[in-house]
């Protein structure tokens, strides 16, 4: 096991550097050179200049990519254009809103998804399970920027429930900061819960049709205690599996989330920084987005190898 | 995983036949068909599609002629589905931004399979090609996906030849992975086997063989990313970095109508009832010729209660 971890650990550093190296030369793609970007067609010549050596762009490709990734080991990733100050702080502030956004929507999807995948597939063809089939493909369908959007118009406009926007920090505002993430994480969440109901039912219902389950309930064992200790336990290792494909979802939808609340999270300083051509912190911010992506993604394979006693860690034997 | 269950599905899926001969023999098409959820979202589909296709000729106006004193009319008789808040006829612009929503997936879609699923074939057939091809999809499918699209978006910039490029760039990886998984399975078959024995060449094996038995999951497999096209097209118009602002698109409408939402519902209602129909509508159609495709699950739908249930007892 400690061997699998290790492993898995050690390969997510070529990978990383690969992203990296990816991301820098597609900063390369831009017509011209970022510099002449940023200060746009007013500039003059001496004040570009200036910005390209501010931003290293003066010495040879080899050695800006050299001091990229470096600036990835030390942390030192730069400085943003636009605010002036280092982009490692920056970031370190911006990625908590979204882990916030993420693991809520995460857990609220998983919790709802499974409960009512469950429920769908043990009253499989009763009406319960029908209006689980009709709201889940439905739910699956539902652009979370469109529902975002309702929900303001009706709990933050309408019934002024809730604020339409804005973030806080738990630090500041304790449990009351949580109304901020209502309607985000249902934003978010929404289309994941119909996508888990739908895969948790399926696998269930297969799970139902396998043999040992029957025997089960033929050798006399309790209805309750079949569902849920032969069959539901089984599908539960598929929940850990496509809560790593939730992820991709759900981090993709933050970035349109932050926006529509003005959370200061990783998505709108993307967005705003694409606005404002701070390549330096987009680059950045791309990079670390994706790299906690794939360190989550690590978690929820570890967390399948500790619960599934079949799964083998690769271990040189076989 | 998917061998151990094939063959308690299979035996049990030949009752249902023997009883039903007649039904193995219509067309799939047909049977897709008869489905009402599959025709609704197909009507929807194409009625869609030709109202992009016909939109000079359908369109009560252009899609950036201004009726400035006609300013957030609401849906009525003059304007079907009201205007914007430059007083821009709304349903003229949803028909013209059909074209940019439905033509950027499309042209993904189409692009993505076009060179998906070769790089696909080529990779589950040859061994040696398969390491550096899937090194390579490891690599892009590394970037969740919208930030993938979004990466590629900030340093291209907008425009909709980009977006067909960014789009394209997360799904290619994607689509080569299905059809690898689907020809490593069947490059094992005992019907390729015989061809090989038979010294069938090359192209006949992977396109006579292998090809047509992946179709049916590698198109139900589009139709899914046709839709997750139209919400990420969507996502990137709203956030700005995706198609340019005076191409009409869904998301734009969308995007525009948000700081008028208080008085003007329709500039939020209909945009994103009209993405999500089109979903909606696919991934009914994606289900449906999955079902179809794959004849087990007929046996399935048609066996109620197979689990002893508490209140079958009898």
């Amino acid at each position: 096991m400690l061997r699998y971890l290790v492993r898995r650990v050690l390969t997510l550093i070529p990978l990383t550097v690969m992203m990296a190296v990816i991301i820098f030369f597609l900063m390369r793609l831009l017509p011209g050179d970022p510099a002449s970007h940023i200060l746009g067609p007013e500039a003059t010549l001496e004040e570009i200049q200036a910005l390209r050596v501010r931003m290293g762009l003066d010495r040879p490709v080899s050695i800006q990519l050299l001091r990229w990734l470096g600036g990835l080991v030390t942390g030192d990733l730069g400085d943003s254009f636009y605010h002036n100050r280092p982009v490692g702080g920056m970031l370190l502030e911006h990625l908590v809103p979204t882990l916030k956004l993420t693991t809520f929507s995460l857990v609220l999807a998983v919790i709802i998804g499974t409960a009512a995948g469950l429920v769908s597939a043990v009253k499989q063809h009763s009406w319960i399970d029908r209006i689980i089939v009709v709201l889940s493909t439905s739910f699956m369908a539902v652009p979370g920027m469109w529902l975002g959007l309702l929900l303001v118009l009706f709990f933050g406009v309408t019934l002024r429930w809730l604020p339409v926007a804005g973030y806080e920090t738990f630090r500041d505002g304790g449990f009351a900061s949580l109304k901020y993430l209502v309607m985000p994480v249902l934003a978010m969440t929404t289309a994941e819960i119909g996508i888990l109901t739908k895969m948790i039912r399926s696998r269930m219902l297969d799970v139902l049709h396998q043999d040992y389950v029957l025997t089960a309930r033929s050798k006399g064992l309790p209805y309750g205690k079949v569902i849920l200790k032969h069959a539901f336990k089984n599908t539960l290792i598929s929940v850990v599996t496509l809560s790593g494909m939730m992820l991709a979802g759900l981090i993709g939808g933050a970035v349109i989330i932050e926006n529509i609340f003005a959370i200061p999270g990783m998505g709108r300083l993307i967005v705003t920084s694409i606005a404002r051509r701070d390549y330096l912190v987009v680059q950045s911010a791309i990079l670390l987005i994706t790299f906690v992506y794939l360190l989550l993604n690590l978690l929820v394979d570890v967390a399948y190898a500790l619960l599934d006693p079949r799964v083998s860690y690769g271990s040189v034997k076989e | 995983m998917k061998d151990r269950a094939v063959p308690i599905r299979s035996s049990s899926r030949s009752i249902g036949e023997t009883a039903e001969p007649k039904k193995r023999r219509e067309s799939g098409l047909r049977v897709l068909f008869r489905n009402p959820l599959v025709f609704m979202g197909s009507f929807f589909l194409a009625l869609t599609a030709l109202a992009a296709l016909a939109a000079p000729w359908i369109a009560p106006f252009p899609p950036h002629f201004m009726d400035i004193n006609a300013r957030l009319t609401p849906p009525g008789a003059g304007h079907w589905l009201g205007t914007d808040h430059l007083g821009r006829d709304v349903l003229s612009r949803m028909i013209y931004g059909a074209r940019t929503t439905l033509g950027v997936s499309a042209a993904v879609v189409g692009l993505a399979a076009w060179v998906g699923i070769p790089l696909g074939l080529i990779s589950g057939y040859f061994r040696r090609a398969d390491e550096v091809i899937m090194r390579l999809t490891d690599l892009f499918m590394a970037f969740p996906p919208l930030i993938g699209g979004l990466a590629i978006m900030a340093f291209l910039g907008s425009g909709v030849g980009n977006v067909i490029l960014a789009l394209f760039l997360v799904a290619v990886p994607r689509v080569a992975r299905i059809a690898r998984g689907e020809t490593l399975v069947l490059r094992e078959a005992t019907f390729v086997k015989a061809a090989l024995a038979m010294r069938a060449g090359l192209g006949r094996i992977i396109f006579r063989h292998i090809l047509p038995n992946a179709l049916s999951p590698l198109i139900v497999y589009l139709t899914l990313l046709f839709a997750g096209t139209i919400m990420a097209e969507a996502g990137l118009s709203f956030l700005g970095i995706g198609a340019p602002a005076d191409v009409p698109s869904w998301g734009i409408v969308l995007s525009e109508g948000r700081l008028y939402m208080r008085n003007a519902w329709w500039l939020t209602v209909i945009p994103g009832a009209a993405i999500f129909l089109a979903v909606l509508s696919l991934n009914l159609l994606g289900d449906g010729i999955r079902d179809v495709g794959d004849p087990r699950q007929y046996g399935r739908a048609k066996r109620p209660g197979r689990l002893p249930a508490r209140n079958r007892k009898g």
